[in-house]
């Protein structure tokens, strides 16, 4: 018996749904990571099982406008975090820059992925070298904030919350003190 | 023609020391956002004491309870800070404290006092 999927498929056909396949299961990877780091907050699974039945943000932006975009999403938030000064509040503005650049379609999401990766492997070493921090707070320091920022990426391509205020509010509630202005 | 060689690479050497410095400086200050503290750009160093920091009042100052408080509950999900120690923070720094919001207005300055709203309570230097 044959159970090739692709088999009336022109090659054409065949290599975009080989790609889609690939995309859809480094995703789901991107999820199943996430679960697995968080998984003291019920509330995740929960977001997992939506992520997976609900189509993803359809956009106009193309390509090269999604790269750059994600990427100065990610910089303005974190001189935003710079200038605002406010304790406990690094997650939410990593969830923040991660939601805005994965909301603007599948590039934007890999470069916030990319950039998030890199800048967290490179903390990872700044901790143990030059904070002292053993090499397993520095892995702990480095999950968490990986799964901050692939909640970010997720509750940004689901296309389930109207902006980033939204998505990230459980980040920003660790310190209520922080004015609406600046959300 | 040898002084002007030494000069030369004395002038390099100081661009590459500030250079280095600058950014050894935004790698600091990266670190210490990222662990959830606040920069003091007075002082120049990362502070865990500060519930905030801006130009206008500086570093919005917690006793050691309340950082201690606060390291405890970092990685905690929501609640673990009751808004009472948010209230206590803010007016023991003379700030106003928003009752409605748990909003603390760090730039706050003396001339808006009972002007912010009714949600609002004063520092007691507002009279």
């Amino acid at each position: 018996m044959d159970n090739n999927p692709y088999k009336n498929m022109t090659l054409r056909q065949e290599l975009e749904a080989r790609f889609d396949e690939v995309d859809r299961k480094q995703k789901e990877q991107d999820a199943l990571d996430y679960i697995r780091n968080n998984m003291q907050n019920v509330t995740n699974k929960i977001e997992f099982d939506k992520y997976n039945k609900v189509s993803q943000v359809t956009t106009q932006q193309s390509p090269i406008q999604q790269i750059i975009g994600g990427a100065m999403d990610m910089v303005s938030e974190y001189f935003k975090m710079k200038k605002h000064g406010y304790k406990n509040l690094d997650d939410y503005h990593h969830c923040k820059a991660n939601y805005n650049a994965a909301s603007r379609g599948p590039y934007g999401y890999n470069t916030a992925k990319a950039l998030g990766d890199t800048k967290e492997q490179f903390d990872f070493y700044w901790n143990q070298a030059y904070k002292g921090l053993s090499e397993n707070d520095a892995q702990k320091d480095k999950i968490h904030d990986l799964g901050v920022n692939a909640s970010g990426r997720l509750r940004g391509d689901s296309g389930l919350y109207n902006n980033a205020k939204d998505a990230c509010a459980e980040y920003r509630a660790k310190n209520p003190a922080f004015p609406e202005k600046y959300w | 023609m040898h002084y002007s060689k030494i000069i030369k690479i004395g002038i390099l050497l100081t661009i590459l020391c500030l250079g280095c410095r600058k950014c050894f400086v935004f790698l600091e200050q990266n670190s210490c956002l990222d662990s959830g503290n606040v920069w003091d750009y007075k002082e120049n160093r990362c502070r865990d004491d500060c519930l905030m920091w801006n130009k206008i009042n500086g570093c919005i100052k917690m006793t050691d309870e309340q950082v201690q408080l606060f390291e405890k509950c970092r990685n905690k999900p929501v609640g673990c800070i009751s808004d009472d120690v948010f209230k206590r923070i803010c007016l023991q720094n003379r700030l106003p404290f928003n009752l409605k919001t748990v909003e603390c207005d760090a730039e706050f300055t003396i001339d808006k006092c009972h002007k912010l709203g009714p949600d609002w309570i004063y520092p007691k230097n507002c009279k």
